[in-house]
């Protein structure tokens, strides 16, 4: 899955920790999810959305989509 | 060098799953000192008759439930990658210790090997499931 939360953040110019802090999860999961190594669960990207104010789809997308 | 330590040390864990994680390893330690202090008990003769065995393992019974129930509380509250990282590790280390086990009892009937004791199986279960939880760290990091 891939996701822009690395350059959403950084538009809202919060590190990692704050990013994380805002989600609730450790900063390694922030960064895992960034690198794309970890997927989120629903609950948590429905967290980012709100966070975002965006839907879900303009933060994550499924790279197999056709 | 500086993945695995961080992986060791679970660098960036909230604080409350850090605490929730510590309350977890003393448990454990508490857990594998009832079982080894009864063992050696019982070997010295210290503890002798069936109603002391009883009183033994039951204490090691009851710290191993508290032990398992914590682990649990652990999990459910637990960041969701390090929650992640935990199944695998669990995951492989039975995975590990069945086949291991399977592998032994098979040559153990030729006399290739000695047949594995439950203190040895707790090892192995243990230290795969402790390979297996820096491994994931590290692949996520």
């Amino acid at each position: 899955m891939n996701n822009k939360l690395k350059s959403l953040r950084s538009y809202k110019g919060w590190t990692q920790a704050d990013l994380a802090s805002l989600l609730g999860v450790s900063r390694q999961t922030i960064i895992a999810i960034e690198k794309g190594k970890f997927d989120p669960s629903l609950p948590l990207a429905f967290k980012a959305s709100r966070l975002f104010a965006l839907p879900i789809e303009q933060i994550f997308s499924d790279q197999d989509a056709i | 060098m500086g993945k695995i330590t961080d992986a060791i040390l679970i660098k960036g864990l909230p604080a409350t799953d850090a605490r929730n994680a510590n309350k977890v390893n003393l448990w454990a330690l508490l857990w594998a000192a009832t079982l080894v202090l009864s063992l050696t008990m019982q070997e010295m003769q210290i503890i002798q008759g069936a109603a002391m065995s009883v009183a033994i393992a039951s204490l090691n019974l009851a710290v191993g439930m508290i032990l398992v129930i914590s682990y649990r509380r652990m999990l459910i509250t637990l960041d969701e990658m390090e929650r992640r990282i935990q199944y695998n590790a669990l995951a492989s280390a039975v995975a590990a210790s069945l086949l291991l086990y399977g592998v032994n009892s098979i040559l153990s009937n030729v006399a290739l090997t000695e047949e594995l004791s439950s203190s040895q199986m707790i090892m192995i279960l243990s230290l795969t499931y402790c390979v297996s939880l820096i491994a994931g760290r590290v692949r996520m990091a």
